[in-house]
């Protein structure tokens, strides 16, 4: 070693720098982090690193808002939502009519109101006149579908035929129909057919198409564009409309799960039921099932997702990330002639925002309360319906549903880390949560316990 | 209460850290925060940076306290973990280069060697400062610190005769500064 090393060792070594030592609480306050923080940083990439995490956090929120709004709403509405209110109707253009008679009837009226909701028939079939076409009274909405439609054909004494093409089914209901109010049905003609308007046999002047070829006892037959059909028609209603109308009445029932609170007709379909593929063999009325709200059995949800934790000073601590849910929610109910399962699940991405205290910290655990909120989008919401026949699904269709806005909820909870590095760990969170409703997410287990107990697991970086 | 602290023994206040005693670990800290810091600022110089290295390095002395063998000296062992955190602070920052070579070897006389004897620590540390990195780092690590070649070559990965004669030239360097700012 040389002298210029001895110099610089003597003079260097030892040497202190006291006044500009930083106090020992800023260094405690790091302390009580349960892990150690990560490796050296400069303040200038602690800023980019915590605006590297805030941009991707934005970009998965603004991401799931997007999918929200733009991919879930580019379905049809929905049909199942867990409160009454006003149908959601945005079907199109169905025109639906059907003659049985060459001559036209006087009295019908029930030409099929044809609008941006589907169909809204009205009317009744023509008082004992053989091919009488009619729509349904009261509000029935049709969704406008584009693939198959169902077949249905009345006869004279009032009792109904269906049928539609050889397949039978509505196996691409993507579309359904909604009944509001009161729905009594007087021959609403629904068949298979195309999007758009339809032919109708044989109603020169009427409703109908008049080289629209009718049925051998004068039924027509009326292409339906939607898909599905779900109409909640009461037994004494068929019944009146047969006695009154006489007419070549069809009806088209189907399987429509209502969750309507009040039970008036918020229907999903799942397609007209029909046991029998033979076109000519479907000579039976199809039921109606409803299921009500109440008949749904929703799931414990399941969320986890990723945290980021900033300590404020002491144990106390800012937590914010992102939070996948996954809720589920089944029924199943037994008609007459079909039985019927509906499974429907959401999935939602949150935002959550909570302030943490620290109770109690070993190396790796580390015991914490914490409350706040979170907002959360839908990223998608739908219901499969399946109608089972003798244990053989028959129909097995998909229902979107309507899950709009922001779900806003509060949540206190105790936490317990584990710490698996030096600046991670994994946490389990049971807790408390208030979900309020904003009457625009669908029926799950948090409007049915808008107070609910909770598990969160997950991952959470400190930084 | 800092000296009343210092004179505790330093197996007490190691053994104190070891438990998580706060109270143990804050007269640790007060004891060696200054000579750490020094330490820091000969590496990175800029003062703000040098008391980030002072806290992270801390964390590392208190996570890894119990990895401490009494075979050496405590504060040589302190001494390397601060070191070992400057370097990696410098790595990240791709600082620690090999530059090329500006001069042969100086020879010192004894009138600047006297200088240099006149000079504070201060005025040493601010002429390493202009030093390129690189070069202040190894005249840190082998004047200052002692370090064998081998063990810098390890430190930095480099090879031994890479870091001798980076050292060399690092010498020439700051000889040359030290001319340049007339302080020998």
């Amino acid at each position: 070693m040389d002298r210029l090393e001895n110099i610089l060792k003597d003079k260097l070594q030892h040497h202190q720098v006291k006044d500009e030592v930083p106090s020992w609480e800023a260094l405690e306050r790091a302390l009580d982090k349960p892990v150690l923080p990560p490796s050296v940083r400069t303040r200038r990439s602690r800023v980019l690193l915590w605006a590297s995490w805030t941009a991707a956090a934005l970009f998965l929120l603004s991401l799931g808002l997007w999918v929200s709004r733009y991919v879930v709403r580019e379905e049809p509405a929905p049909a199942v939502m867990h409160q009454a209110g006003v149908i959601p109707a945005q079907g199109t253009a169905v025109p639906v009519a059907a003659a049985l008679d060459s001559k036209q009837p006087e009295d019908a009226s029930g030409e099929p109101v044809v609008g941006v909701d589907g169909i809204r028939g009205s009317g009744a079939g023509e008082d004992g006149s053989r091919g009488l076409v009619a729509g349904a009274v009261g509000d029935v909405v049709v969704d406008g579908g584009k693939d198959k439609g169902i077949g249905v054909y009345g006869r004279s004494d009032g009792t109904v035929d269906i049928g539609g093409q050889p397949a039978g089914l509505l196996d691409s209901v993507k579309n359904p129909l909604v009944a509001t109010g009161v729905p009594v049905v007087s021959g609403a003609v629904v068949a298979p057919g195309n999007a758009g308007p339809v032919s109708v046999p044989g109603v020169p002047g009427g409703t109908g198409v008049p080289d629209a070829p009718g049925m051998p006892d004068g039924t027509g037959v009326a292409p339906v564009a939607s898909g599905l059909i779900a109409l909640d028609v009461p037994e004494e209603a068929v019944a009146m409309d047969g006695e009154r109308g006489r007419g070549r009445s069809a009806v088209s029932l189907a399987f429509g799960p209502n969750l309507g609170q009040n039970g008036q007709g918020m229907m999903a379909g799942a397609g007209a039921a029909m046991r029998d593929p033979v076109f000519s063999e479907f000579n039976q009325l199809l039921e109606t099932p409803v299921l009500n709200e109440s008949a749904l059995e929703h799931k414990m949800p399941v969320s986890f997702g990723v945290m980021f934790r900033r300590y404020l000073t002491g144990g106390l601590s800012l937590d914010a990330g992102l939070m996948y849910t996954y809720m589920r929610s089944e029924s199943s109910l037994s008609g007459t002639l079909n039985d019927y399962t509906y499974r429907q699940t959401l999935q939602y991405l949150g935002l959550p925002v909570s302030l943490s205290l620290d109770v109690a910290r070993g190396k790796h655990l580390r015991w914490y309360v914490s409350g706040g909120g979170m907002a959360e989008v839908a990223l998608s919401a739908r219901a499969k319906v399946q109608m089972l026949s003798s244990g053989s699904v028959i129909s097995d269709e998909t229902v979107h549903l309507k899950a709009k806005g922001v779900a806003w909820s509060l949540n206190g909870s105790v936490g317990l880390e584990y710490g698996i590095a030096r600046d991670m760990g994994v946490f389990l969170e049971p807790g408390l949560s208030y979900y309020p409703d904003n009457h625009k997410q669908p029926s799950s287990y948090r409007t049915e316990h808008p107070l609910n107990f909770n598990f969160r697991l997950g991952l959470r970086k400190e930084f | 209460m800092t000296e009343g602290l210092s004179r505790v023994s330093e197996d007490i206040l190691i053994a104190g850290c070891r438990k998580g005693d706060r109270k143990a670990m804050q007269a640790l800290y007060e004891l060696y925060a200054a000579k750490m810091l020094a330490v820091c600022v000969r590496y990175v110089q800029e003062g703000s940076v040098a008391r980030d290295l002072l806290h992270d390095g801390f964390l590392v002395v208190f996570d890894k306290i119990g990895d401490f063998r009494a075979e050496g000296s405590f504060e040589g062992w302190m001494r390397r973990v601060f070191v070992t955190t400057c370097l990696g602070y410098l790595r990240k920052r791709a600082n620690v280069r090999v530059y090329e070579p500006l001069a042969q070897a100086v020879q010192i006389t004894d009138t600047e060697i006297s200088a240099l004897e006149r000079m504070s620590a201060q005025e040493l540390i601010a002429c390493m400062g202009k030093l390129p990195e690189g070069y202040r780092t190894v005249l840190n690590l082998f004047a200052v610190e002692g370090y064998s070649h081998r063990e810098i070559a390890g430190m930095l990965g480099i090879s031994e005769g890479t870091s001798r004669s980076q050292y060399s030239r690092a010498r020439a360097c700051f000889l040359k500064v030290l001319k340049e700012s007339d302080m020998i």
